[in-house]
C-alpha cells in the first residue's frame, strides 16, 4: 500500500497539465480520421468513433470536460509541443513521424497485421502520460 | 641480426596476472548483463543513454588487456625484433580515443538537449500485470549497473599495480568512476519524476564530463608512453628504477660512471646504459657486460633488454 501510495506522487508534469484538467478542461486537437474518429459537419457537433469514446472516458475519469480543437495534424502538434494541447487524437500510429517530439500514449488499439493506435501527449508530461496508460489498460486490459 | 630476447614474468608473480585475466573475463560478462538490463530500460532518456555507452566502452580495457595478454609476451622474431610488448599501448590507444569521442558526443547531445528546451517523456511499463511508471524501471536498472563495477573496479587495483599493467589500472579507474554515472542517473530520473524536466539532461551531461575526463587522461597517459617518457607507476609516479640501474652499474668495480636511459614498453622497461670505464683487456668485455646485465635484471623484473655501450667519459657530460 505504501509502495503504491509513493508510485502516484511520481511522476509529474513540469508543466502541470493532468493538475490543470483535473476537474478543469481537457483541451483535445482532433483530426478526421475515419473510422476511429469522426467530425459530422456542423456547429456544436461532438466527434464520433472509437477514438473520441476513449478521450471521453478518460476525461471523466479525472472529472474534465472535452474542449475539442479541430485543425490540421500539423498545427495541431506545433500547439501540443508548445503545451497549448493536452492531448490530440488524429488515428495516430506508434510510427508516427511525430515520435520523439511529442509524447505517445501505449496502444488503445492492436489490430493482427495492422499498425498500433497511440494518443499524443505534450512533451515530458509524464504525469499526464501514466494517467492516461492506466485509462487505456484498465478499459481494454 | 640481434634479435631481443623472449620475456617472462617473474613466477612470484604470475598468480597476479592469472587472477587479473580472471577478473577482467568476470568484468565482460558481468559488464553484457549489465548492457542488456540497461538497454531493456533505456527509453527516451537521455541519461540512460549516456549511462548505456559509457557501459558499452567499459568493454575497451578489459578486451585491450586480454588481447594484449595473448600478444605482448610473444618473443620477437625477423619482422618485428623489437616484440610485442607496444600491442598494450596500441589497444589502449584505440580505446582512449573512442572514450574521447563518445564522452564529447554526448556533452553536446546534451547541451543542445537543455538549449532546445526539450522535455523528456518517460511513459509506463507493464511488470507482472502491474502497470508502473518506466522511471522506476530505469532506477532499478541503474542501481544493478553500479554494484559490478563497484567491486571489481576494487579488486583489479592489486594486480594492477604488481604487474605495473595500465591497462589495468585504467580499467580499474574507470570501474570505480562508474558509481558515478549510475548515481547520476539515478538522480536524472528521480528529478523528471519531480517534474524538473533538465534533470535528465544535467544528469547525461555530468556522466559525459567523467567519460570525457577518463578519454582525454588515457589518451596523455598513452601518448605519453608511446613517445618514450621516462618510465612512471601505475600511480603516475616517476619511477626509482633508472635511478636504482644506475647505481646498480655504478657498483661494479670496473664501472667509473653510467648514465641509464629507459622508456616503458607495455609492462617492461627497456633503453640502454652508457659506461664509462678504467682500461682493461678488451677480452675481458664480453664477460664484464654480461654480469652487468645480470646486475640491471637483479634491479626490477621489469627491466628488460637494456643495451650496454662502452663510451668516453667526456661523452656523458650533459
Amino acid at each position: 500500500m505504501l509502495a503504491t501510495s509513493a508510485c502516484d506522487g511520481m511522476p509529474r508534469d513540469p508543466e502541470r497539465s493532468l493538475e490543470t484538467a483535473r476537474g478543469g478542461t481537457l483541451r483535445v486537437g482532433v483530426t478526421d480520421a475515419p473510422p476511429w474518429l469522426e467530425r459530422p459537419g456542423g456547429p456544436g457537433a461532438e466527434p464520433s468513433g472509437p477514438e473520441a469514446e476513449l478521450v471521453r472516458s478518460f476525461a471523466a475519469s479525472i472529472g474534465a470536460r472535452v474542449a475539442w480543437v479541430p485543425g490540421p495534424l500539423d498545427d495541431l502538434m506545433e500547439r501540443l509541443e508548445r503545451f497549448e494541447l493536452d492531448l490530440i487524437a488524429a488515428g495516430l500510429t506508434e510510427g508516427t513521424a511525430w515520435q520523439g517530439r511529442v509524447g505517445l500514449s501505449t496502444p488503445w488499439l492492436e489490430e493482427e497485421g495492422g499498425p498500433a493506435r497511440v494518443l499524443a501527449v505534450p512533451p515530458g508530461e509524464n504525469a499526464l502520460l501514466v494517467a492516461l496508460d492506466r485509462h487505456i489498460l484498465r478499459a481494454d486490459p | 641480426m640481434q634479435i631481443r630476447s623472449g620475456f617472462e614474468l617473474p613466477a612470484d608473480v604470475q598468480p597476479e596476472l592469472r587472477r587479473a585475466v580472471r577478473l577482467e573475463w568476470a568484468t565482460l560478462a558481468l559488464m553484457a548483463s549489465v548492457v542488456v538490463v540497461v538497454a531493456l530500460a533505456m527509453g527516451s532518456s537521455q541519461a540512460m543513454k549516456a549511462a548505456f555507452v559509457e557501459d558499452l566502452l567499459s568493454f575497451v580495457p578489459p578486451a585491450a588487456f586480454l588481447v594484449s595478454t595473448r600478444f605482448r609476451d610473444r618473443p620477437p622474431n625477423e619482422a618485428f625484433p623489437y616484440g610485442y610488448h607496444r600491442s598494450v599501448s596500441i589497444a589502449f590507444l584505440a580505446g582512449a580515443v573512442a572514450l574521447t569521442i563518445f564522452g564529447g558526443f554526448i556533452a553536446f547531445d546534451s547541451a543542445s538537449t537543455l538549449i532546445a528546451r526539450d522535455h523528456p517523456t518517460i511513459g509506463t511499463t507493464t511488470l507482472f500485470g502491474r502497470t508502473v511508471w518506466s522511471g522506476w524501471v530505469m532506477v532499478a536498472a541503474l542501481v544493478y549497473s553500479v554494484v559490478p563495477p563497484l567491486v571489481l573496479g576494487r579488486l583489479k587495483q592489486r594486480p594492477a599495480r604488481v604487474l605495473h599493467d595500465k591497462t589495468l589500472a585504467a580499467d580499474a579507474d574507470m570501474n570505480k568512476a562508474d558509481w558515478l554515472t549510475g548515481g547520476a542517473g539515478i538522480v536524472g530520473i528521480l528529478g523528471v519524476g519531480l517534474g524538473l524536466w533538465w534533470a535528465d539532461a544535467v544528469a547525461a551531461g555530468i556522466i559525459s564530463v567523467d567519460v570525457l575526463k577518463d578519454g582525454i587522461q588515457n589518451l596523455k597517459r598513452v601518448v605519453a608512453d608511446l613517445m618514450d617518457r621516462r618510465p612512471v607507476t601505475v600511480d603516475g609516479e616517476v619511477s626509482t628504477v633508472p635511478e636504482r640501474a644506475r647505481a646498480a652499474l655504478l657498483g661494479l668495480d670496473w664501472v667509473r660512471d653510467a648514465r641509464v636511459r629507459l622508456r616503458e614498453e607495455g609492462h617492461v622497461y627497456t633503453g640502454e646504459a652508457f659506461l664509462v670505464t678504467d682500461s682493461f683487456d678488451v677480452a675481458e668485455l664480453p664477460a664484464r657486460l654480461a654480469r652487468a646485465r645480470e646486475v640491471l635484471r637483479e634491479v626490477d623484473w621489469r627491466v628488460h633488454d637494456v643495451v650496454l655501450t662502452v663510451v668516453a667519459a667526456h661523452e656523458l657530460s650533459d
